[in-house]
């Protein structure tokens, strides 16, 4: 087992940051079961690989796309993984798009939602708490999305 | 592994009785275990590198509060 809170708070200490990230802690988070079986179920994804790049990491926000304009490859280069001994080649691996669309067609899922959800790894937890978060989860139900999987990188 | 992985996620969906939970797959990385070791691992190496990028994040980030480049 790795003790991450305790290795990262370390290892940006070894960067000369004086203050520890404080993680959130959500302890009365409700459990909202699924209201459909799977097979009439609509799903979508919610990644913190990047789509747009070009934007300037300190100002990104969350933002909807549809899924057919989903990139070959996002960039993953900005975000912290251990990229000595994995890689994001594959796309599947973080963004399961064939085997859901897969699913669907073979009557597992009840259908795929138009649009996947960017949301960016943030320092602040208001941002992801009262920006980013509200408006993925007002995208959903306009989409009329049941089930949502957050895929973090 | 991709196609397990995603069915444990929706299974989970249905099978979960409380919030939070965590469910282990029996995937490993790899063969060995060195990563363990290697993971934002501070050495005696490394040491003077990782301040450096310390401080190379900080002048960024002040850069970009210049810039105007934050969120509100």
């Amino acid at each position: 087992m790795i003790r991450y809170i305790e290795r990262t708070k370390a290892y940006y200490r070894a960067q000369g940051f004086e203050h520890d990230y404080q993680w959130a802690r959500n302890t009365h988070t409700p459990l909202s079961k699924p209201a459909k079986p799977l097979t009439s179920a609509r799903i979508t994804l919610v990644t913190t690989a990047v789509v747009e790049p070009g934007i300037p990491k300190p100002i990104r926000t969350a933002k909807s796309y549809r899924f057919s304009d989903a990139p070959a490859h996002f960039d993953t280069a900005e975000v912290s993984w251990d990229k000595v001994t994995t890689h994001t080649n594959d796309r599947e691996s973080y963004f399961p798009l064939r085997a859901l669309n897969a699913r669907v067609a073979a009557g597992d899922i009840g259908s795929l939602a138009p649009r996947f959800h960017f949301i960016p790894t943030e320092y602040s937890q208001r941002h992801t708490r009262d920006q980013d978060a509200p408006l993925i989860t007002q995208h959903c139900l306009e989409d009329a999305v049941d089930l949502a999987i957050l895929i973090p990188l | 592994m991709q196609n397990q992985t995603l069915e444990a996620a929706l299974d989970l969906f249905y099978q979960a009785q409380n919030p939070g939970v965590v469910q282990q797959l029996p995937n490993r990385w790899s063969a060995s275990e060195g990563w363990r070791d290697n993971f934002m691992a501070i050495t005696a190496l490394n040491r003077k590198q990782l301040l450096s990028l310390g401080d190379e994040s900080r002048r960024q980030r002040q850069r970009n509060r210049e810039q105007g480049l934050f969120r509100p």
